[in-house]
């Protein structure tokens, strides 16, 4: 599906990700090893994350002829997360470097860069301001960190699903990592930063968009 | 001291502790007390099966005064005393008090649960009480104790009350394999288990203690007084509130002493307790008791109870269990009962004495209630009773268990592994399985990727496990236990806390919206700090929490009996009139299910086709057979979309109408569709849930707990997801298919009934809906196939909606 924002014609995509012209994929919050993260703390979750989060990724761009990515941060789940890869994962990660990535720091893997990735704190492309966390009054700004998720009540039944959520003037992508829960949109941290927004809720196969309800 | 003193029965003269008190209170031992206290002197372990009234726990409790009385020096702790509910080992402290305290005995006692302040706890490990009131819960806590050896070196007896309760539960694997440890730790404890009245007493015998154990058996209760309402009201055809009978229950409750209103879910118990406040033209003191609210509002009201100082308490099963109130005279029943155990249970809290017989009222909340209520009837007068349903241990609660055990010290797998096949849920547990599991505990278990660097085991250089790291223990005790709950917020008026809620309801609501809860209509005004902000308002029409629990199936044993009395229409006379002529319509219109036909109705309504099944075989095979069917019905492109199943039947709708239905209930529905179907439910995921917590795998969320930064919790689905995709046989991924079909999804009985139902399948095709499908037709509880696609479904239909409300018609 097709917004308009920036300027620009921008696709949403099911999976979470969203396309500029020219082959541009934005993508935010892996949270890679978040699993080893926790098995470090003594609990246990599967340690395949990092893998399926990759090979999802990596076969999309492949789909969708990705040249380049732009990763908005919080890209491993914290800053060791990069040394504690296994090699099937970090044979996938390094094939990364084939899409000239953008790398924006966030608030998880904090100063850690991976070796030939530069990094930005805030990065702009045509019109456009990407950065992890979403700055109150900043406009044409593309940001991730909330894991914006939608809560849909609809004729008795109640479910949660990840979306998209802007409003013209700022634009909040959900979480793309597998093991990353997510923020109500109506929780004032993410309210707040919007006037009217839309939200753009993650189906199976496509993207509904539904206006935004309290 | 122990007097000589002359039992009711026949029997030879024996020393019995408290007969100097029993003689001052002018009581008198009942003859299964004394049978308990002599079975226990001849060194035997002890089952003993009483109703309630029967003084149970004072028969359990008379060896441990027998033994503790005659010596002189003692020291460390001598009895333990373990219940499922804290509000029990309260009162059984408060009764086995009484002769302590007005005898002057020489005997310490205290109780501990979650509830007990810390610096108390670190005296009771210290220094012990000679008796300690416990839960199954802080048992696994005291012996995770690096001290658990030294602390339980001179038990001498251990009680374990309400075994009927736990046994067939998870909480009965935890406690059957703390058990199993104690037995290690003190070899020369003696067990002795109360329960009810159960038809098999040798599978809890068993259970609690091997074969050898004595059983003792108290005498019946007088047979009860049970009526059904009588209502001058139409009965509703569907519906669980029981609104239509609330002036006629407010009559009984007026008439009576002091009365117990059960309800089966803490939705009922808010709306009636709400609705009895409304007709309180007479000033009665009614209160309100279930598990959501503060435990300090609950032990008020049960002290109240206690006291006389109520006239009636409207609970949910957090009453059911042992609590001691002798002045109740009545029980009502709303709703069901959905086993004649239970009702049994619940109405021997009226008349809460032996020789006096109980009265109770049942109170149908729909048409297909009436039925049900008056089969258990048949089923009491009769005494009938359900059997027990024995489980296999869990994967998860062993891992726990493990987890544990190490807490407490280095230990020898091979050693762990015996000890923990003498708790009997873990009897013909294979070596395999057990590896399986110590291995989860070690690294998670992992078969392609090892977490080599985090293992929370390690071995010693004499081949013992021991814990990587003492923090770890920490972990295990913040995570102990096996109730697994929603996810709750603390709920506060002002500066007073009120309760717990569930969080999913909570997110649904905006502020101004109002809800009931602790009986009250409260406005939310906002959510703080992970707590929810309400105030009391006047406002009417409050929405109703829709709590998850107390969904409880009907027992097979109560399904039968209610099949029998749908063939026997003489037997109607005794249901209520509107409902006999509904059945006797039904008669005339379309046929009736009966214990030897299987009835199927197909008729078709407002453009679809609806097929409904009345097998009466309980909800979770139920919502399972409506699962298989609607995956079988898709194969055959008869385009089925939703289906609803209750107690006593499914409804399936569909925009073709079914053909073959013999052949879409053949057998063959679960060995070729379950396990495909099973792997991709939502009730899989469900009991992975449980399971992910239960065993450590994720953390425990405690109720109000802060969540820390963005959202640490995880979603257990996108786990799942993920380890099913890369490990299908991984122990926790069995540990949840194994309850996934003994508990939700019910296959052992929805087998018995494909296998009973082949041959007396009767279909009758209808121009209409039946009088029997109406309340089907009514329920409003649904599924679809799956959430994920059930979601989809919802999407797509909410932006078509909007679509035509912005008068785009059907463009998608």
């Amino acid at each position: 599906m097709k917004i308009k924002f920036g300027g620009q014609d921008i696709i949403l995509h099911h999976s979470g990700m969203a396309f500029l012209p020219g082959g541009i994929a934005i993508v935010s919050d892996l949270h890679l090893e978040k699993g080893s993260h926790f098995a470090g703390r003594g609990y246990f979750l599967p340690p395949y994350d990092s893998h399926a989060t990759l090979v999802k990724m990596l076969k999309i761009f492949h789909e969708q002829r990705v040249r380049q990515v732009i990763v908005l941060g919080d890209c491993f789940h914290d800053e060791e997360g990069f040394s504690r890869l296994d090699p099937p994962a970090r044979e996938l990660f390094d094939a990364l470097r084939r899409f000239d990535p953008i790398w924006i720091k966030g608030n998880h893997d904090g100063e850690f860069v991976p070796p030939g990735f530069t990094a930005f704190d805030i990065f702009e492309h045509a019109g456009i301001t990407f950065r992890h966390e979403a700055a109150p009054g900043a406009e044409n700004e593309m940001s991730g960190h909330f894991h914006p998720k939608a809560q849909i009540t609809h004729k008795g039944g109640q479910f949660e699903r990840p979306c998209f959520i802007e409003d013209g003037r700022k634009f909040i992508l959900p979480a793309f990592g597998a093991y990353t829960g997510g923020l109500a949109v109506s929780d004032p941290a993410i309210r707040k930063l919007f006037q009217s927004p839309r939200i753009h809720v993650l189906g199976a196969a496509k993207i509904f968009s539904l206006p935004f309800r309290n | 001291m122990p007097l000589k003193i002359k039992g009711r029965s026949k029997r030879k003269s024996i020393d019995l502790p408290l007969s100097q008190w029993m003689a001052d209170k002018g009581w008198q031992w009942f003859p299964h007390q004394l049978e308990v206290f002599e079975a226990a002197q001849a060194g035997k372990n002890v089952l003993l099966c009483a109703p309630t009234g029967a003084g149970k726990t004072l028969a359990g409790f008379l060896p441990a005064f027998g033994a503790l009385l005659s010596v002189n020096e003692r020291s460390g702790l001598h009895t333990l005393y373990i219940s499922p509910l804290k509000a029990l080992t309260v009162d059984v402290h408060r009764n086995i008090g009484k002769p302590i305290e007005e005898q002057g005995l020489p005997i310490t006692y205290e109780t501990r649960t979650g509830d007990t302040p810390s610096s108390k706890r670190a005296r009771q490990k210290r220094k012990p009480p000679d008796m300690l009131m416990t839960t199954p819960e802080s048992l696994s806590l005291l012996i995770s104790y690096d001290n658990a050896a030294e602390y339980f070196k001179s038990l001498r007896f251990v009680i374990v009350d309400e075994l009927h309760a736990l046994m067939s539960s998870k909480r009965g694997d935890l406690l059957s394999l703390a058990i199993a440890r104690l037995k290690a730790l003190a070899p020369q404890a003696q067990f002795i288990g109360l329960s009810a009245t159960i038809p098999d007493p040798e599978l809890a015998r068993d259970w609690l203690c091997g074969s050898e154990g004595a059983i003792i058996q108290a005498p019946a209760r007088t047979q009860p007084n049970i009526r059904i309402l009588q209502s001058a009201k139409r009965i509703p055809w569907s519906g669980h509130m029981a609104i239509y009978a609330m002036e006629e229950v407010y009559a009984e409750i007026a008439k009576s002493r002091m009365s117990i209103v059960f309800v089966n879910t803490r939705a009922q118990a808010e709306l009636i307790f709400q609705q009895l406040w409304k007709l309180n033209e007479k000033d009665l003191k009614i209160g309100l008791h279930h598990g959501s609210l503060e435990p300090e509002l609950r032990r008020r009201v049960e002290e109240h109870m206690a006291k006389g100082l109520l006239d009636c308490v409207v609970a949910t099963s957090s009453l059911d269990l042992g609590l001691d109130w002798a002045e109740v005279d009545l029980v009502v029943q709303i709703g069901a009962p959905k086993g004649v155990s239970r009702l049994l249970q619940r109405i021997g809290r009226s008349n809460h004495r032996l020789n006096e017989p109980s009265r109770a009222l049942l109170v149908p909340t729909n048409r297909f209630e009436c039925i049900e209520c008056q089969a258990a009837l048949d089923a009491i007068a009769h005494k009938e009773l359900d059997g027990t349903d024995s489980r296999k241990g869990g994967f998860d609660v062993l891992a726990q268990h493990i987890f544990g055990t190490a807490c407490s010290g280095p230990f020898k797998a091979d050693a762990l592994y015996d000890e923990v096949r003498r708790a009997w849920p873990y009897r013909d547990l294979e070596r395999k399985q057990f590896d399986e599991t110590l291995q989860f505990v070690i690294d998670g278990g992992y078969v392609l990727k090892a977490y080599e660097r985090f293992k929370r085991l390690v071995i010693d250089a004499d081949g013992s496990y021991k814990l990587a790291h003492p923090r770890l223990s920490r972990q295990y005790r913040m995570n102990i236990g096996t109730i697994v709950e929603a996810p709750m917020l603390k709920v506060k008026r002002g500066r007073q806390y009120l309760g717990v809620i569930e969080e999913y309801f909570i997110n649904h609501l905006s502020p101004g919206d109002t809800f009931l809860f602790a009986g009250e209509v409260m406005e939310f005004l906002a959510l703080r700090d992970a707590t929810v902000m309400v105030r009391r308002t006047k406002a009417d029409a409050p929405k109703i929490p829709s709590y998850d629990g107390g969904k409880l199936p009907l027992t097979t044993h109560l399904s039968l009996r209610v099949r029998e009395l749908l063939e026997k229409p003489k037997e109607w006379k005794n249901l209520p009139e509107n409902v006999g002529n509904w059945l006797s319509l039904q008669a005339k219109r379309s046929i009736l299910p009966s214990k030897d036909r299987l009835a199927v109705e197909i008729f078709p309504r407002s453009g679809k086709y609806y097929t409904i099944i009345y097998p009466f075989a309980g909800r979770s095979a139920h919502q399972t057979l409506g699962f298989l069917l609607m995956r079988r019905m898709k194969r055959r492109g008869e385009r089925p979309l939703g289906f609803v199943a209750t107690d006593y039947a499914i409804a399936i709708w569909s925009l073709k109408k079914p053909t073959h239905i013999e052949g879409l209930l053949c057998v063959d529905l679960l060995g070729e569709e379950l396990n495909d179907w099973l792997e991709d439910t939502p009730l899989l995921k469900r009991t992975f849930r449980e399971v992910a917590v239960v065993a450590g795998l994720v953390e425990r969320r405690h109720p109000g707990q802060k969540k820390t930064g963005r959202q640490m919790t995880f979603s257990s689905d996108l786990i799942y997801d993920v380890l099913y995709k890369y490990e299908r046989g991984h122990i926790l991924l069995r540990a949840a298919r194994q309850d996934a079909t003994s508990g939700l999804i019910d296959t052992g009985r929805l087998s018995d009934m494909l296998i009973d139902m082949q041959g007396k399948i009767q279909v009758r095709e209808l121009d209409s809906v039946s009088p029997l499908a109406v309340p089907m037709i009514l329920e409003i509880a649904r599924e679809s196939v799956s959430r994920r696609e059930a979601g989809e479904y919802y999407l797509e239909d909410l932006q078509q909606q909007l679509l035509e409300e912005a008068g785009c018609g059907t463009a998608t």
